[in-house]
C-alpha cells in the first residue's frame, strides 16, 4: 500500500436494514440492522478480509457495496465517484469492473441456463467481442477454475457443488473486473482446490491489479489471504486491523473468542474456547457496546456509552472501552 | 464396531452412471462401505469425486440422467433397490433425513421456515399444535439461530447463507432419524457454531443409536467427528481407516496430498501445496490408478492395472501398488505439529 494514493473504494457509513414482519396492528416497524455503519477504505491491490458470525452482516455489506441492495444511509465511492450517483454509462463501466461471487452458486445460477451461455452472457452484453472470441474467453475461464470446454454443456444441476461454486468464480472473472467480493468463494471447496483457487486469485492479483473483499468464516483462510481484516458484530466494525497483527495482538473481546475458536487438527483432542454470554436479545442495546449483552468483559459504562472507534496503533482499529 | 448385526447402510458395489449427449459416463464407480448404529463415517474426496452422488443414490434422489447400473444399498437389512417410490419417500420421512449440500434445495422459497419445519414435524409425529410449535423454537435454538420467534416468521430468502444452512439441519434433526446423511452441513458455518451443530449430531448420534453418514472436506471436522474415513477419488474409495489410521498415518499418496493441501493456521506463510494438475473429468478414460497421472510417485504398473486392496491393518486398506513393497510412508508436513497421535 503506498500511504498518499487514492483508495480504491470508499465507504462512509454505510448502513442497510430490513423491516421485520409482525401480526401487531401497531404501525411501530421493527428493523434488522443488517450493517450498522461501516466506515473504511480499500486500496487497490489490497485483499480486505472480512469475518463475523453467521447472520452479522458480511454477505449484505458485498451486496450493498455492489449495489444489488440500496443503502438506507452513508455512501459508497469508487475511484472517488459516488456509485449512487453515477451517469448511466458510468453505470455499465462500474458493473463490469465491481463484481461478486455469491455465496450461494445455485441460487445464482439460472436453471435453465447452459452453464457455457451463463458465462457468454456478461461478454455478450459487455463488449464486442465475436462469437468465436467469446467461445475462445469462455474456454479460458474454464481452464481456469480448472473445468473443461464440455462442462460448457450442461446444466448448473449437472454439476458437483465444488464444480458450481468454480463456475460463479468464473463468471465474476469474464469480464477482467477491478473489485471483487468474494462472498465465502471457497468455501465448498475441497482443500486441493480450494488451494489452487486461492493461487489463482493471487496470481490475477499480482498480474491485473485486482483488488478483492473477501468474506469468510475459515479463519486460516482468511489469515493466509488477507492483508487487512475486518471483524464486525451485528452489523458494525468490532476491530480493523494488517492480518499478522489482528492474529497475534486481538485487541476486541469479540476477535479474542472469535480466534480461540479455531479448530485443531489433534485427533481426539479439543481446545478450550472462550466462551461467549448466551443472550436473548437479537440486536443488543442501542444505548452501548453492541457486544455488551454477551462480552466477558462488560463494564458497567459498556450498556449506556457507544464505544467509539479508535486508531490504538497505526492501522490498527477497535470499538471497545476495555481496550 | 463391524457386526453386520449392527450395520444400519451396507453399500455395496455401487455404480452409479450418468446418460449424456455423448453416451454413460461413470460418476461412482464399485464402492462398497457400512455404517454401523451409533457410527459417524466421513467420506473426504476431491471436489468432483462422486461423493454427493452416493448420498443421493442412497436416498433415491438422483437427477433423472443418473441411473444406478450396479450394485446393492441394503438399510436395516432391505434391499432399497426393491422398494417402491412410495416406500421410499416413507423411509425419507421417517428413517433416513439428508441435509443437502445446497440448502436452496431442501426449503421451499415461498414458505416461511416455521411453517416448513412445522409441516415436518406435524408430518410424523403426533404432537399437539402447541408442543410442535415449542419444538420448532427449541430446534431453532439448538442451531443456534437467534430470536427464532421472530426467525419463523421469514422467508428462506430472509436469512443468511448459514442461518439457511441451519434451518434445514433443524429439520434434518426435527424425527429423530436412524440415518442422518450429511452433504457438507456445516460449510457455511463459522467454527463456533460449526462446534455447537457438531456436538448437537453427537448428542443424537449417542442418545438415538444415530448412524451418522457424513461428507466434509474439512479436515477438523473430520479429526472432530469421525470414527471411520472413506477417501474417495474419481469415483472410488481409494482409503478407508479409523481417523487415527487415515489422518495420522495416511498410506495413499492422494490422502497425503489432500492433508498437505490444508492451510495452516499456526503458519500462514507456508505455501499451500496442491496436489499438481486436475481431478480426472468423467469422461477421461484413464487407465490403471485413476490417480497416475497427478502422483509423485507413480510407478510402471500405475498406468496399467488398477491397484488391488491392500490391507495395513483391519480396519485400515487402501488402494495403491505401493503398498505392494510396503515400504512407503507418508510425507504430511509439520506432520509432528499436526497430529498429535497419543
Ligand atoms: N432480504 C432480506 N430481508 C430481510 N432480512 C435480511 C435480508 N437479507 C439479509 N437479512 C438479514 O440481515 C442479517 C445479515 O445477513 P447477511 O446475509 O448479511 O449475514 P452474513 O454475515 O453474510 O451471514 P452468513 O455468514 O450466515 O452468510 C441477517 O439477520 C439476515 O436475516
Ligand atoms: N446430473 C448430472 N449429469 C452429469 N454429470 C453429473 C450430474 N450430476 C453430477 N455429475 C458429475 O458427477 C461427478 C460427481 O459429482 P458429485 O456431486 O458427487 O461430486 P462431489 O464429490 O460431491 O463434489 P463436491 O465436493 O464438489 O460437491 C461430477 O464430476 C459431476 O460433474
Ligand atoms: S497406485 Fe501408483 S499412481 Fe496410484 S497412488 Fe499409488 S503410487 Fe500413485
Ligand atoms: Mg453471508
Ligand atoms: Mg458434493
Amino acid at each position: 500500500m503506498i500511504a498518499n494514493e487514492r483508495p480504491l473504494l470508499e465507504l462512509e457509513g454505510v448502513k442497510k436494514s430490513y423491516p421485520i414482519k409482525r401480526k401487531s396492528l401497531t404501525f411501530k416497524k421493527d428493523y434488522i440492522h443488517a450493517v450498522n455503519g461501516i466506515t473504511l477504505d480499500i486500496m487497490a491491490r489490497e485483499t480486505l478480509g472480512v469475518v463475523g458470525e453467521s447472520g452479522c452482516g458480511k454477505s449484505t455489506l458485498g451486496r450493498t457495496i455492489l449495489q444489488l441492495e440500496t443503502l438506507n444511509e452513508g455512501s459508497v465511492k469508487f475511484k472517488s465517484q459516488d456509485v449512487s450517483k453515477v451517469s448511466k454509462a458510468k453505470k455499465m463501466q462500474l458493473k463490469r469492473d465491481m463484481q461478486m461471487i455469491f455465496q450461494d452458486p445455485y441460487a445464482s445460477l439460472d436453471p435453465r441456463q447452459k452453464v457455457g451461455r451463463a458465462l457468454e452472457e456478461p461478454l455478450l452484453i459487455h463488449t464486442k467481442k465475436t462469437k468465436s472470441e467469446r467461445q475462445t474467453k469462455v474456454n479460458q475461464l474454464l481452464k481456469e477454475v480448472d473445468l473443461t470446454e464440455e462442462h460448457a454443456e450442461r446444466y448448473p444441476h449437472q454439476f458437483s457443488g465444488g464444480q458450481r461454486q468454480r463456475i460463479g468464480i468464473a463468471r465474476a472473472l469474464a469480464l477482467d473486473p477491478q473489485f471483487i467480493v468474494c462472498d465465502e468463494a471457497v468455501s465448498a471447496l475441497d482443500v486441493s482446490v480450494q488451494a489452487q483457487v486461492i493461487q489463482l486469485f493471487q496470481s490475477l492479483q499480482e498480474n491485473h491489479d485486482l483488488t478483492y473483499l473477501f468474506i469468510s468464516h475459515d479463519l486460516s483462510v482468511i489469515r493466509y489471504i488477507s492483508d487487512r481484516i475486518l471483524v464486525m458484530y451485528l452489523g458494525n466494525m468490532a476491530e480493523l486491523a494488517p492480518a499478522n497483527v489482528l492474529y497475534n495482538y486481538p485487541k476486541h473481546p469479540y476477535t479474542k473468542t472469535l480466534l480461540s475458536a479455531i479448530p485443531s487438527f489433534t485427533v481426539n483432542e479439543r481446545k478450550e474456547r472462550l466462551k461467549l454470554k448466551d443472550t436473548d436479545e437479537k440486536n443488543g442495546p442501542v444505548t452501548g457496546c453492541p457486544f455488551e449483552p454477551r462480552c466477558p468483559m462488560a463494564k458497567d459504562h459498556c450498556k449506556t456509552l457507544i464505544p467509539e472507534w479508535r486508531e490504538i496503533n497505526p492501522g490498527h482499529f477497535v470499538a471497545c472501552h476495555e481496550v | 464396531m463391524q457386526n453386520s448385526n449392527e450395520n444400519l447402510l451396507r453399500v455395496e458395489e455401487l455404480k452409479i452412471e450418468f446418460s449424456s449427449s455423448k453416451g454413460p459416463t461413470r460418476a461412482v464407480n464399485d464402492i462398497t462401505f457400512n455404517v454401523s448404529k451409533g457410527e459417524t463415517v466421513c467420506i473426504v474426496g476431491e471436489s468432483g469425486s462422486g461423493k454427493s452422488i452416493t448420498l443421493l443414490s442412497i436416498m433415491k434422489l438422483l437427477s433423472k440422467n443418473g441411473e444406478i447400473t450396479n450394485g446393492n444399498i441394503h438399510f436395516q437389512g432391505n434391499n432399497m433397490r426393491n422398494l417402491s417410490n412410495k416406500q421410499m419417500r416413507k423411509i425419507r420421512n421417517q428413517e433416513i433425513s439428508m441435509i443437502f449440500q445446497d440448502p436452496m434445495t431442501a426449503l421451499n422459497p415461498v414458505f416461511t421456515i416455521g411453517y416448513q419445519i412445522t409441516e415436518t414435524i406435524l408430518n410424523h409425529s403426533g404432537l399437539s399444535k402447541k408442543a410442535t410449535h415449542e419444538r420448532v423454537i427449541e430446534l431453532l435454538t439448538l442451531v443456534g439461530i437467534p430470536a427464532p420467534k421472530q426467525r419463523i416468521k421469514q422467508y428462506p430468502h430472509e436469512l443468511s447463507g448459514g442461518m439457511r444452512q441451519r434451518v434445514m439441519i433443524a429439520i434434518a434433526l426435527s424425527n429423530n432419524p436412524k440415518l442422518l446423511i450429511a452433504d457438507e452441513p456445516t460449510t457455511a458455518l463459522d467454527v463456533t457454531i460449526q462446534s455447537q451443530i457438531l456436538d448437537l449430531i453427537q448428542d443424537l448420534k449417542e442418545k438415538f443409536n444415530m448412524g451418522v453418514l457424513f461428507v466434509t472436506h474439512d479436515m477438523s471436522v473430520v479429526t472432530e467427528i469421525a470414527d471411520r474415513i472413506l477417501v474417495m477419488y474419481g469415483g472410488k474409495i481409494v482409503e478407508e481407516g479409523t481417523v487415527e489410521d487415515v489422518m495420522v498415518n495416511p498410506k495413499h499418496p492422494y490422502t497425503e496430498g489432500l492433508l498437505n493441501s490444508v492451510p495452516d493456521i499456526n503458519r500462514p506463510d507456508r505455501p499451500l501445496e496442491p496436489i499438481p494438475g486436475s481431478p480426472p473429468s468423467l469422461d477421461d478414460d484413464i487407465p490403471g490408478c485413476h490417480f497416475h497421472p497427478r502422483c509423485k510417485y507413480a510407478m510402471e504398473e500405475c498406468s496399467i492395472e488398477y491397484p488391488s486392496t491392500f490391507t495395513i491393518d483391519s480396519d485400515h486398506h487402501v488402494n495403491c501398488w505401493l503398498q505392494k513393497t510396503g515400504e512407503w510412508s507418508h510425507h504430511v508436513s509439520e506432520s509432528e505439529v499436526l497430529y498429535d497421535s497419543q
